[in-house]
């Protein structure tokens, strides 16, 4: 492991950071020592520490800010003394030589706050936070901050401290404060260590809005400044946004229509990303690890300094096998807790992104402007095996009536005829002896997915026509449609003798992904009214199932 | 609770606190990393593990295993 030494210049007692700083460091493989100045040197000893021979690797310089000056509770108390200690000690962190990293950590007692008659001493001790704070703010990259209220903000005063070891030893904090602060300053040490990321590469569905764009449409998904659940994703958006104005890259990549994601985009009233926020976008169905890979090309910069968010833990999966060198973040399942994920990540601590990268951003974007080429789904092979897919097969069944013609009726992007039945409807198909109505139930490693798949093929004289065939986008490009298809077809090709099967495609604003889907599946097309129609011997289609997804009985 | 119980627990817990050798047989320890940060540690655990609060005399008279038994048992016995 790395070894990494802190010092420690201080005005009261903060030994007990020693123990878990070092815990904290392993976890991120880095062993942290801690060495502690004298109290009350803090000024002197950030100069020792700085002019050794061998220098450690940070020094932080940790300030109770109610004992600068003559202490705030003292009668001579003046706040030119403690501001003037505050510039010095500011001075010495930043005259700290090359390759030793300065860190002020600020802690404001909150028990004078409290006190009615000690408002003034309270708002001294703010006064002197905020002053250091501007300071480390205007030298961000060269100073750290850490302010500790901000830790007792979150866990609790009572939680964060100890009056009994504070007043009595100077140590106010327990285990709780301590765990927070190490946590906070390993945070410092891996910035230091690794490279920044500089890329942020999002999915669109239920990421930086909730719902399936290409099936709720612009107006059905969830996002909004004010109702939950758009609620969670609009400050999302505002986060990834605050990322991007320092100067991280957005990136999109998406299984999707690009005019869909793109109506959002360009025309949802509360979407804050907007397609001019964008350094490159991938909105196609090719597999996300070829997508993110032409990005990374693109833009010239290496998948390890790229990160990828996904709410799709299969997507996530798959693309992190792909792809090791890439940082990929699943987002929780609780939509709550989705703002706060790259906050708490924090991958994008004091990046430093060049001109130069920001006017790359600019440029890429025009270009992929012009590229308007949608490709087919292509999955590797080895991509799919990874799922371990296993799908039932099986004939619409009368209590399969309801969720049928839901299927019919919500599907759009994967839906050849988008045939809107009704339940009505659907239960004449049922009673139809010149009716098949088959249903696709699938699961892979990580659980299953419904019934996400419908087919109806019917009797035309001596030929079998497929009447309709749609698959839940969730599915999409796994190839279950070939395995729904080919049985489907394969039982009613047999049940029929039919020599010949008929198919239509017919275009609407959402299905352009299946427009050549028959034609790879070797029909001959041509062009009529209601769409392209496709023809195709019986003896020629390939009607085995594909070998990546095992047909069983029941999931 | 025993004098020999609490004992046991209080060298362990003051073991684990201080990291190095655990107390000596005869129940003092020898150990010069008792300083006073250290102290506020044992302290603290201590407290936890017996579920206690020393006064103030006691936190100020409490650098051997011995004291420290003394005072566990002092409280526990209420």
């Amino acid at each position: 492991m790395t070894p990494v030494r802190f010092f420690f210049a201080r005005n009261f007692t903060v030994e007990p950071f020693g123990e878990p700083l070092t815990i904290a460091g392993r976890e991120i493989g880095v062993e942290i020592s801690s060495e502690f100045g004298s109290y009350g040197n803090a000024l002197t000893d950030i100069f020792e520490a700085g002019s050794r021979a061998t220098p450690p690797d940070f020094v932080c310089v940790v300030l109770s800010l109610d004992y600068l000056g003559a202490g705030i509770f003292s009668p001579s108390w003046r706040m030119e003394d403690a501001e003037r200690e505050v510039d010095q000690i500011l001075a010495a962190l930043e005259g700290l030589p090359t390759g030793v990293s300065g860190i002020v950590a600020t802690f404001i007692p909150g028990p004078c706050c409290e006190l009615p008659a000690c408002t003034e001493t309270g708002d001294a001790a703010l006064i002197l936070n905020a002053r250091i704070r501007a300071f480390a703010a205007a030298r961000s990259g060269r100073i750290g901050l850490l302010e500790l209220d901000r830790i007792v903000a979150r866990l609790g005063w009572e939680a964060c401290i100890d009056r009994r070891f504070g007043l009595m030893m100077k140590a106010p904090f327990t285990s709780a404060l301590t765990g927070g602060a190490a946590k906070e300053l390993v945070r410092h040490v891996r910035v230091r260590q690794a490279p920044p990321f500089k890329v942020l590469v999002l999915d669109c569905d239920n990421t930086l809005w909730g719902g399936v764009v290409g099936e709720a449409g612009v107006e059905g998904i969830a996002l909004d400044p004010y109702e939950y659940p758009g609620i969670a994703f609009y400050r999302f958006q505002s986060e990834i946004l605050r990322l991007a104005e320092k100067g991280v890259l957005l990136c999109l990549c998406s299984k999707n229509d690009e005019a869909a994601v793109f109506e959002v985009l360009d025309n949802h009233p509360h979407c804050l990303i907007r397609r001019k926020n964008l350094a490159g976008w991938k909105v196609n169905w090719t597999d996300k690890a070829a997508n993110i890979r032409a990005l990374a090309a693109e833009l010239s910069l290496g998948i390890d300094s790229m990160v990828f968010v996904d709410d799709n833990p299969v997507e996530c999966e798959l693309t992190a096998k792909a792809l090791p060198e890439l940082r990929v973040v699943l987002l929780p399942k609780k939509v709550y807790q989705i703002p706060d994920v790259l906050g708490d990540l924090d991958l994008f601590d004091r990046v430093t992104v060049s001109r130069e990268d920001r006017e790359r951003a600019g440029y890429y974007q025009a270009e992929q402007a012009r590229r308007e080429v949608q490709k087919t789904v292509t999955d590797p092979a080895s991509f799919l095996e990874a799922l371990e897919m296993r799908a039932v097969v099986r004939r619409l069944r009368e209590a399969d009536i309801s969720r049928a013609a839901q299927l019919c009726q919500r599907t759009n992007q994967f839906n050849l005829t988008t045939k809107r039945y009704t339940e009505a409807e659907m239960a004449g198909f049922l009673a139809d002896p010149d009716s098949m109505v088959f249903l696709l139930e699938a699961a892979d490693k990580f659980g299953p997915m419904g019934t996400s798949g419908l087919i109806i093929v019917r009797r035309r004289g001596g030929e079998a026509d497929i009447d309709t065939f749609l698959l839940s986008c969730r599915i999409i490009g796994r190839k279950f449609d070939q395995l729904l298809f080919r049985v489907a077809v394969r039982e009613a090709v047999d049940a029929w003798a039919a020599g010949m099967v008929t198919a239509t495609f017919c275009p609407t604003a959402k299905n352009s992904l299946v427009k050549s889907l028959y034609t790879e599946y070797g029909f001959e097309g041509s062009e009529a009214p209601e769409g392209t129609v496709f023809r195709c011997s019986s003896a020629k289609l390939d009607l085995v199932p594909p070998k990546e997804i095992a047909l069983v009985e029941s999931l | 609770m025993t004098n020999q119980e609490i004992t046991e627990r209080v060298e362990r817990v003051v073991a684990g606190v201080l990291g190095a050798g655990a107390p000596t047989g005869d129940g003092t320890v020898n150990i010069a990393e008792w300083d006073s940060v250290k102290h506020m540690n044992v302290i603290l655990a201590v407290e936890n593990e017996f579920d206690v609060e020393f006064d103030d005399e006691e936190l100020a008279n409490t650098h051997s295993i011995p004291s420290l038994v003394e005072a566990v048992a002092k409280h526990l016995a209420g």
